[in-house]
């Protein structure tokens, strides 16, 4: 199964820049897209709507990973993906250049919160998206008992068009 | 050396980039015609060519590739286009559906760019409105014949516009209007014999691929998003409309960006229907992956097999 | 202007499945799996119907098939990604319960 992402690219510029803010105490910053879906036949592809950045107050210390979000923060996220039903996800960056990976504590966090998603919003599917500068990287969940699978490719929609964000093949 | 030496101008890569892309022809009449012959001069690598329709004789002053064999032989437009585009690149990926575009949306929403050459105003709002759910920047053409009535002379104009997520759309622009909607469902969107001529198609494409070179190149360094060229052939001139420069730094308020995607969508039935494709082939044992794994490229085959992909 | 949660929940009791779409910035009610009086039976087609204008049509209903026994100048479209069809019937007052606008569309099909 291949997954492609489509964002528009002065979307992704506010969303990097979002978050790269300092936080007074979280090192990460994080966000949430939302995303319509479409069946292409040979893929799946991810349309991204909109961001909505965690609120400052919504950070909470965390003596194990430093920071985490809370529920009133996990609480808004849901709410935005449930009318119009979209895709749920997580976003944050790891900042550099080429495509990043995901930490030990993202994938064992995201294990735990993204299957939740699909309680409120069982229509669509969730992930978890990390950021560099210049590229991306993302895991996609199709039900919340499944592994997740890997968004393949991104597209930035903007002038040029650009595949992964960098300088990447088109291919 | 390869074919497309003499434009390597175009930027690092961009062989690959426009080999890599899939450019969908909605009509593959007077307009398009030219437009698919350039592409695959250009050397766009992925076409998706829709149109119902057959060449008749009075096609043959303007549809580019078409021939008087053709007529007699009643071949189909998409056909005589997938004709022109591999002469000049054999290898091109090549989809076609004798239909309308309507009928055969799925295979459109794969498309990098979609370029119309459609006369129907309602047909333009339309697709248009496919482009902007699947966020595919959409080229759309069109060209007009208009008796002045005072001089008894006729003005051949037309207008190429560049329509992306986010930018002004074709009634921001005031192309599809209200009014005309409603008059040409009046005529029951009959657009008769308009006049058309081979020139005036010719300028408007070669106006369209430069903007589908400009999205898939980085030929400049700052090209625009949106677009919208005036054509007046009497005064032999392409020029920007003032329209989308008084429309410019205003979102569009027509195609909210939550809208997007396939409101129908529900991933339990993408599940189901994945699932039932044909099991992959035994192969040597994968690499060990933390992720799910992939279908074959053959399950994936027979899967556009059954699309009536070619 | 008709407020849309109370119009799609009259629209509900005609099609229990019944959901609000936009498209173009209007309005869009899709219409899964309607139950429809066809030439003297009843036939399930899923219906779309757009309360508002819509492409020249004051309101407009848009089904996944046509009835060529019925109505005139059935013409094909592409709408939220889908295939349908509909029938040159104009004049349906957008004014009405979006139910009565349904009903007044269907009516032809009769």
């Amino acid at each position: 199964m291949t997954v492609h992402l489509k964002i528009d690219g002065r979307l992704l510029d506010t969303v990097r820049q979002d978050l790269h803010r300092p936080h007074p105490f979280a090192h990460e910053r994080v966000g949430f897209f939302t995303a319509g879906a479409a069946d292409l036949g040979d893929r799946l592809v991810l349309l991204v709507r909109d961001y909505t950045p965690v609120a400052d107050e919504d950070y909470e210390i965390d003596h194990k990973v430093g920071a985490k979000i809370g529920s009133a923060a996990m609480r808004k996220a849901v709410q935005s993906a449930y009318r119009p039903a979209a895709a749920l996800l997580h976003v944050h960056t790891h900042g550099g250049h080429g495509k990043p990976g995901f930490s030990g504590v993202d994938l064992n966090s995201a294990k735990n919160f993204v299957p939740g998603f699909f309680e409120t919003t069982p229509r669509m599917p969730h992930g978890l998206l990390v950021l560099s500068n210049d590229a991306a990287h993302g895991l996609l969940w199709l039900a919340g008992d499944r592994p997740p699978v890997t968004i393949d490719q991104f597209q930035r929609i903007d002038a040029p068009l650009q595949c992964e964000w960098g300088p990447h093949d088109l291919a | 050396m390869t074919w497309l030496d003499r434009q390597s101008f175009l930027g690092a890569k961009s062989d690959a980039r426009l080999d890599a892309a899939t450019v969908g022809l909605v009509g593959l009449g007077g307009g398009n015609s030219h437009v698919a012959q350039q592409l695959a001069h250009v050397g766009i690598g992925g076409f998706v060519l829709l149109d119902d329709d057959i060449i008749t004789l009075t096609n043959l002053n303007r549809l580019v590739g078409g021939t008087l064999d053709d007529v007699k032989a009643e071949r189909p437009k998409v056909g005589i286009a997938a004709r022109v585009i591999r002469a000049v690149n054999p290898n091109a990926r090549i989809v076609l559906r004798q239909a309308k575009w309507q009928e055969a949306g799925e295979l459109l929403r794969g498309c990098d760019i979609i370029v119309g050459g459609l006369d129907h105003i309602g047909s333009k709002d339309e697709l248009e409105a496919f482009c902007r759910r699947f966020m595919i920047p959409y080229i759309d053409m069109g060209m007009d014949v208009t008796l002045l009535h005072e001089s008894g002379e006729s003005l051949v104009s037309g207008q190429v516009i560049l329509s992306t997520p986010g930018e002004p759309c074709l009634r921001c622009l005031q192309l599809v209007t209200d009014e005309r909607l409603k008059a040409e469902a009046q005529r029951y969107g009959a657009a008769g014999s308009r006049p058309q001529v081979v020139w005036p198609n010719g300028a408007l494409a070669s106006t369209a691929v430069g903007l589908v070179v400009q999205l898939i190149t980085p030929w400049m360094h700052d090209p625009p998003r949106s677009a919208y060229f005036a054509y007046d052939a009497n005064l032999g001139t392409v020029t920007p409309s003032d329209r989308l420069a008084r429309r410019l730094g205003r979102p569009c308020p027509h195609y909210p960006a939550k809208t997007v995607g396939d409101p129908m969508f529900d991933v339990r039935r993408y599940l189901e229907r994945i699932e039932r494709l044909p099991p992959s082939e035994p192969a040597a044992q994968p690499r060990p992956q933390p992720v799910a794994s992939r279908w074959s490229i053959r399950a994936v085959a027979a899967w556009l097999r059954k699309m009536a992909w070619f | 202007m008709r407020d849309p949660a109370s119009e799609l929940r009259k629209i509900r009791k005609i099609c229990r499945r019944a959901e609000l779409h936009e498209d173009g910035g209007q309005p869009l009610v899709h219409l899964p799996e309607l139950r429809v009086h066809y030439a003297g039976g009843v036939e399930t087609v899923d219906g779309l119907l757009c309360p508002r204008q819509h492409g020249g049509y004051v309101s407009r209903l848009f089904l996944s098939k046509p009835f060529p026994a019925r109505g005139q100048n059935w013409t094909t479209h592409n709408i939220l990604g889908v295939l349908w069809y509909a029938m040159s019937w104009n004049g349906v007052d957008p004014s009405l319960g979006w139910d009565e606008i349904l009903g007044a569309h269907l009516r032809p099909l009769q």
